[in-house]
């Protein structure tokens, strides 16, 4: 690869440093946007005005109205932090069940790893959506209840992708070295192998946050996550798709807000990769 | 091509689909209440309940259930849906018939976009058009199914054009051209997702391919290069795309869930998403079985192919 890719290295290299500044600038707008909306909206995110229905975008109301009148910009904004939380919370739990499986089968291997992996395989045989449907089977319907679906079911992708990473470091002269020195194997796996599989941790944490935010609007659009009154983008995709042949001006700022938080985590997390020289999922550069 | 291999790849498949049975059997028992008092209401005494439990076998160990159930599963009988009352079985396979007419459509319609476009990309690396290609797949993965399907209907299926039924379905015996034009839609949208993975997918297993020792080698043979990239490139690029295409089954079957529910189209994901939001146990644990057991069978012919293509592999 090394021969065929040096002369490549130039404008990838740029890519990479271009796909990471606007992804940065993109998460830090949707995050940005969605602190905004927890103290200030140009109107209170609920107030109904029967004479301004389904009205297109306009001075007043940037993104114009929906159903009820409701203003959709300030509902975009009070809604983004219950779709934000849903990518961080769906990842970060994903991470925390994920990680110390990965460590542990990436460290030890032998026949616990071969076990455990099986069952990782099965998982991956289940579409991540699915699995969260299932798991919403068993925890009931509800915001708190999406964050634990998704979380679990991104689990199995973080170990298999953790784990790879792990047994690479694993065979290093400093886990070696840790070894010979006598250090307890929790020592060696949180603090020598940790540190040295955080790259690829940070990259398919920030893309699966992208993909966690697609997925919990996806729930709360199938009526499964955020219950109405309270809205997300999800919900208010839905709201708006059912009045779609009347107006479709209530789709267009959810919409937005939906497409560019995730373009700017999953470009956030290509450019990291880049950056790091990291491979992706499927172990190609 | 070598049968251990294949049997080896079966029995693994067969293997995941027991784990993954366990693991829906285990999270469609985590509620609390059970099918008895899902069935008999909260106003239930627990004289009733007691029997009920004793003839749908829920007071049996859960080991015992879960071998019976999976008995069931194995033989066909997946239950009775609870809200239907119909088999779950004769509702699945209904279903799946007309999943499987909307994936079969994407796949093809997706890879005749995809594989071209992606082997250009690899092959013009670093260009203009190879920037172009994945700056345009990378914003149709970020775009959910969710929000392609409705600017979908507003542009094709409302005035002016008006061209296709925004949602419904009728089913290819009764009228074919209305079943067509039903299926068109969420095929399309299917397609606009599975297209932009699919590329990016083909381009980097392509990248991988041109970079290999025999494709340098035949290089430096002299051989012209279109002959290089269409003889030895292609061949060896395509067993990836077969690969991605099968683990990219998965990824449809997610899409699916959303898609059928926009357009009202009675699939499998459709089928999920009401088991779901209605708690018909039957009826989820049924229909997650078999999306998995798409996605284990698809990875398993994957594998085939790519034994037939690369003989080498299954001999190791």
């Amino acid at each position: 690869m090394t021969a065929l890719s040096t002369p490549m290295a130039g404008p990838r290299r740029r890519r990479g440093a271009r796909y990471l500044e606007i992804g940065l600038a993109l998460t830090l707008a949707a995050i940005a946007a969605s602190l905004l909306g927890l103290v200030y909206t140009p109107y209170a995110p609920s107030q109904v005005d029967l004479l301004h229905r389904l009205a297109p975008p306009s001075l007043a109301h940037v993104f114009g109205t929906d159903r009820f009148g409701r203003d959709v910009l300030s509902r975009v904004l009070a809604g983004g932090w219950r779709s934000l939380v849903l990518g961080f919370g769906a990842t970060g739990l994903g991470l925390a069940i994920g990680l110390p499986i990965a460590l542990a089968t990436g460290y030890y291997r032998g026949y616990l790893d071969q076990i455990v992996m099986r069952f990782i395989d099965a998982l991956l045989s289940i579409p991540t959506l699915v699995f969260a449907l299932l798991i919403i089977v068993g925890l009931g319907v509800g915001e708190p209840q999406a964050i634990l679906a998704l979380g679990i079911a991104a689990s199995p992708k973080f170990v298999r992708i953790i784990r790879g990473a792990v047994i690479d470091a694993a065979s290093q002269d400093y886990v070696v070295a840790a070894k010979a020195r006598g250090e307890r194997d929790l020592y060696i796996q949180y603090r020598e192998l940790l540190p040295n599989v955080l790259p690829p941790i940070i990259v398919e944490g920030s893309v699966n946050i992208g993909f966690a935010v697609m997925g919990g609007a996806a729930l709360s659009y199938l009526g499964l996550g955020t219950q109405p009154p309270h809205a997300d983008w999800g919900v208010m995709i839905n709201e708006a798709q059912q009045y779609i042949s009347v107006s479709f001006w209530p789709l267009l700022g959810p919409a937005a807000a939906i497409c560019l938080s995730i373009i700017g985590f999953n470009l956030f997390g290509e450019g990291l990769r880049d950056r790091l020289h990291l491979r992706d999922s499927l172990g190609r550069e | 091509m070598g049968v251990a291999y294949l049997a080896r790849r079966v029995f693994y498949g067969l293997i995941s689909l027991l784990i993954l049975s366990a693991i829906i059997f285990v999270c469609t028992h985590l509620l609390p209440g059970d099918a008895a008092s899902a069935i008999l209401g909260e106003a239930a005494t627990p004289e009733a309940l007691a029997t009920l439990r004793a003839r749908l076998g829920l007071d049996q160990p859960v080991l015992l259930q879960f071998a019976h159930w999976l008995g069931g599963m194995v033989t066909g009988d997946f239950g009775v849906s609870a809200t239907l009352n119909q088999p779950a079985g004769a509702i699945i396979a209904g279903r799946f018939f007309n999943s499987l007419a909307l994936a079969l459509g994407t796949i093809i319609v997706a890879a005749a976009l995809a594989i071209p476009l992606g082997v250009v990309a690899a092959v013009k690396r670093g260009s203009r058009l190879d920037g172009a290609i994945l700056t345009a797949s990378y914003v149709g993965i970020s775009i959910p199914d969710f929000i392609i399907a409705p600017v979908l209907i507003i542009l094709l299926a409302m005035p002016p054009l008006n061209l296709f039924p925004s949602s419904g379905f009728v089913a290819l015996g009764i009228s074919p051209g209305d079943w067509l034009a039903h299926t068109i839609l969420p095929v399309i949208a299917l397609t606009f997702v599975l297209t932009a993975h699919l590329l990016r997918q083909t381009r980097s297993g392509m990248l991988d391919v041109l970079a290999s020792d025999y494709i340098r080698t035949a290089r430096l043979k002299g051989l012209p290069e279109s002959l290089v990239l269409w003889r030895h490139g292609l061949r060896n690029g395509l067993t990836t795309t077969i690969t991605v295409l099968a683990l990219d089954i998965g990824y449809l079957m997610g899409s699916i869930v959303i898609v059928e529910e926009i357009f009202a189209y009675p699939g499998l994901g459709r089928l999920i998403v009401y088991a779901v939001a209605n708690r018909d146990i039957p009826l989820v644990q049924g229909t997650a079985l078999v999306i998995g057991a798409v996605y284990v069978a698809a990875n398993i012919l994957a594998d085939f192919a790519h034994a037939l293509l690369n003989p080498r592999l299954a001999q190791q």
